[in-house]
């Protein structure tokens, strides 16, 4: 009776510190990586790449973290610390899923302005130049600006469809920006001759 | 009796006490010497590397050492998974110089990420700038040059993409980034070496005839300063007109042409320009020519003749075709188009200014180019 006293207490000593050792935070690292996999999915790398790269910094962190508990002994072990870095890498990457939508719904409108103020040049254009004199550099100039036109306005409807077909706003934005530029330059360009003609015309 | 039962309970209670003690005792040695023996994994050069590699990441090394930066990403995580094995093991057991091996190679690989990426990124700018100057002159010769050539929709469309794909690469350079930026400048070439692939087939046989054209200017120009006298020859290509003085350029204008200029004239009424070595035979002026004023040079002369004999022997031309004449360099220019039935038009301002000078017998010289069609492309 006495001996099995003993290894009651004995095994009961030993389960109790078994039960005491803390578990390693698999379900916070499981959603930490599923929080950045999401926010990369969105594109937070190339839109917010800063917040992104944050929460991938707090992310190795966290594992480094989780990694030295490991190494303890098991009744020696705390994750406290790794978990509260786990949680905020998840903050982190919802932050930058939050600032990617925001960023994408912004671009989209700016396009979509762009879209519409490049249309407005394009039909400027083509009447300006239906008015434009030949001048010295005569047809073939004339000739080389009605290409011009056309080639900003297949860049319109090229961004157009891309709109349309949710295409990546960023590459989008790149495009149609120096075709406005380009639009506003012609526009500037045949206005001014004109205007210099009938300025002369006038004399 | 009860004295024994009382020293019976007192001794097992105690012998507990004491094996209870013992097993806590020994717990307690064997795991300070353990922990004091046991090999510990590198905690602080995990640290240190993660430091490295975010600061890596900020100068966007992943971009612009890209090598260097992967292999580092790739050291790190081997260093982790080996971490993690280990810790895996039973203590006494663990080993973790491999772990260490592997973070200290992905901090040298990172530091280098690091300070290769600048050097990088200032010699990608380097060569984006000096290919957009290159990409530029290209565009400025088809601005210059090919502009005047009668080019097919698509040639004129694939060299207006490329200089907006160019545009498109400076935006992206100006918010610095260079590999938009060169991605833009890749496809801008690409777009002007289609259309200058179509170009060059265009006028490949037409520069066929580049060495009679070299050696038809050369010999004008010679002639010009042997006689101390003034000399006129057209490149019809550039649509320039060089008045020369005692073998110097003197000045340069811009002339129109017939509607199919390029290429020699062939028959009366093909709307060409002849091409060769003539010289002034009449001053027109006083209402003598429809033009303000011309003068009239000797086409056709012999070679045109033999020529066109030639051609009509072979077929190539009609038996009704005339050879044609009556080629003229005259006012009445600046349309801004080739408007002329074959001869070279100048304004009149201008075209006083070359009858001043030219007189009966100077030499006019009519070519293609006075380039070689590597040198316009290039």
């Amino acid at each position: 009776m006495k001996k099995g006293l003993l290894k009651l207490v004995v095994f009961s000593v030993l389960v109790f510190t078994l039960a005491s050792c803390a578990k390693a935070p698999q379900a916070e690292i499981d959603a930490a990586n599923a929080a950045i996999a999401t926010a990369k999915t969105a594109g937070a790398d190339r839109y917010v790449p800063e917040s992104f790269n944050a929460a991938n910094e707090a992310l190795k962190s966290a594992e480094t973290a989780v990694a030295e508990q490991n190494a303890k002994f098991a009744l020696f072990r705390n994750y406290d610390a790794a978990k509260t870095t786990l949680a905020s890498v998840s903050t982190l990457a919802t932050k930058a899923v939050e600032e990617t939508t925001a960023k994408k719904d912004a671009l989209k409108a700016e396009v979509t302005q762009a879209i519409t103020d490049l249309g407005a040049l394009i039909t400027s254009n083509k009447e300006l130049l239906a008015k434009a004199p030949k001048g010295k550099e005569g047809k073939a100039a004339l000739e080389a600006i009605g290409q011009e036109i056309a080639v900003v306005e297949t860049v319109n409807t090229e961004v157009t469809a891309g709109i349309a077909n949710n295409e990546d706003i960023l590459t989008l934005s790149d495009k149609i920006k120096p075709a406005v530029e380009k639009a506003k330059a012609i526009n500037t360009e045949l206005t001014d001759v004109i205007a210099k003609v009938k300025g002369g015309k006038k004399k | 009796m009860k004295y024994y039962l009382w020293q019976m309970k007192l001794g097992w209670k105690k012998r507990l006490f004491i094996i209870i003690g013992i097993l806590v005792s020994i717990f307690v040695i064997v795991y300070a010497v353990l922990i004091l023996t046991m090999d510990k994994p590198p905690v602080e050069q995990f640290t240190s590397c993660q430091g490295i590699l975010a600061k890596a990441k900020r100068v966007n090394a992943d971009v612009y050492s890209p090598d260097y930066y992967q292999a580092a990403e790739i050291k790190y995580q081997a260093a982790l998974t080996e971490w993690k094995i280990q810790n895996q093991r039973v203590f006494y057991s663990r080993d973790y110089s491999r772990v260490r091996e592997l973070i200290l190679t992905a901090i040298l690989k990172a530091q280098e990420a690091n300070s290769s990426s600048g050097k990088n990124k200032n010699s990608l700018k380097m060569k984006y700038l000096q290919e957009v100057e290159l990409l530029k002159h290209k565009l400025d010769n088809y601005h210059d040059v090919f502009i005047h050539l009668p080019l097919k929709v698509n040639v004129r469309k694939n060299y207006e993409f490329g200089k907006l794909s160019l545009e498109q690469g400076l935006n992206a350079f100006g918010k610095g980034d260079i590999m938009l930026a060169t991605k833009r400048l890749n496809e801008g070439k690409a777009r002007i070496s289609v259309a200058d692939k179509e170009v060059n087939a265009q006028l490949k046989e037409y520069f066929s005839d580049f060495a009679k054209w070299q050696n038809s200017f050369a010999a004008t120009i010679r002639q010009s300063a042997q006689n101390n006298s003034y000399a006129f020859i057209v490149d019809k290509i550039k649509h320039k007109g060089y008045l020369y003085y005692k073998g110097k350029l003197s000045k340069e204008y811009d002339v129109e042409f017939g509607r199919n200029w390029i290429g020699d004239k062939h028959y009366a009424g093909d709307k060409a320009t002849p091409e060769g070595m003539y010289k002034v035979i009449k001053k027109k002026s006083n209402g003598d020519s429809k033009y303000y004023k011309a003068l009239l040079i000797n086409y056709p002369n012999e070679e045109d003749y033999a020529l066109f004999n030639s051609k009509k022997r072979q077929g190539l031309l009609s038996r009704n075709s005339r050879i044609g004449g009556l080629i003229e360099i005259h006012g009445d220019g600046g349309k801004g188009d080739d408007w002329t039935s074959g001869c070279i038009a100048l304004t009149d301002k201008e075209i006083d200014e070359l009858f001043s000078r030219m007189t009966i017998g100077s030499p006019v010289t009519i070519v293609g180019s006075m380039m070689s069609l590597s040198e316009l492309l290039n």
